[in-house]
């Protein structure tokens, strides 16, 4: 797996696969895909705007996901 | 007047007719200015959440529909979020007070009084009402303890009833269209 450039990202992308996400490689703008195990998703950026709302972003899509998780 | 000073506004808008999570659609979107912009799915929805910066809540707004939709022919907005009906909790997060004193207020036990009734019973314990309806009675009578925006509470509003008429309308027989055009006469849209 790539390693993301941006700090806030990588935490972001690490709180995730915590959670049981998968996060699958992307090209181009996308640098990959979040997912949970039912139903929510999320794109991560490679060079987001503002690297640091994009991670609060992600983080709080996660935190928010209403699905099961089996942990 | 001084220059307009630029704010960050926050909204999501949730799409259809297109795949927008695709690297197509993320790359068309990105070019089209749509960095500033997280995109994912709910339950099969499609979204793109907004921080985008402008002048005011609508220019925001409406730069965030015309970007999306000329980045991807076909997609169409669905809803636009916050969403303009709201909990007793989501009013108190909104205008950063206690529950217990939107409830007292609401109640008419303390204030003003005359704020709007609920516009939905969900069941026996949840009611809804709608935003733009408090985010007004807030304003008017000083009682939030942050700024609310009864004018982008009205515009939200009234686009998400916009989307819903579009997606209903295509559903119904045309006899029954004669009497959505006779509701919406009545309004500043009849021609």
């Amino acid at each position: 797996m790539r390693r993301h450039s941006d700090k806030d990202i990588r935490k972001a992308v690490k709180l995730a696969l915590e959670a049981k996400w998968t996060l699958e490689e992307g090209k181009g703008h996308r640098f990959g895909t979040l997912r949970c195990s039912d139903g929510c998703e999320v794109a991560v950026w490679s060079t987001p705007r503002n690297p640091t709302t994009h991670a609060k972003r992600i983080r709080e899509t996660v935190l928010r996901c209403p699905h099961e998780t089996d942990s | 007047m001084s220059p307009a000073t630029k704010k960050t506004y926050t909204f999501t808008l949730f799409v259809q007719g297109a795949d927008v999570l695709s690297d197509d659609g993320l790359d068309a979107l990105f070019e089209a200015g749509c960095d500033d912009a997280t995109f994912g799915a709910r339950d099969g929805a499609q979204y793109g959440e907004f921080d985008r910066e402008a002048i005011s809540f609508s220019a925001a707004l409406s730069s965030a529909i015309h970007a999306m939709a000329s980045a991807l022919p076909g997609l169409e907005i669905v809803r636009v979020e916050p969403d303009d009906l709201v909990s007793m909790a989501t009013i108190a997060e909104r205008s950063r007070r206690s529950r217990e004193s939107i409830r007292l207020l609401a109640a008419e036990q303390r204030g003003p009084g005359g704020f709007p009734p609920p516009i939905a019973y969900v069941d026996q314990k949840t009611r809804l009402w709608h935003w733009p309806d408090v985010a007004h009675w807030l304003t008017a009578h000083d009682k939030a303890k942050v700024d609310v925006d009864p004018e982008a509470a009205d515009l939200v509003a009234a686009l998400n009833a916009a989307y819903d008429l579009r997606e209903h309308t295509r559903r119904l027989p045309k006899a029954a269209l004669a009497l959505i055009d006779e509701a919406l006469s009545a309004t500043r849209l009849a021609r």
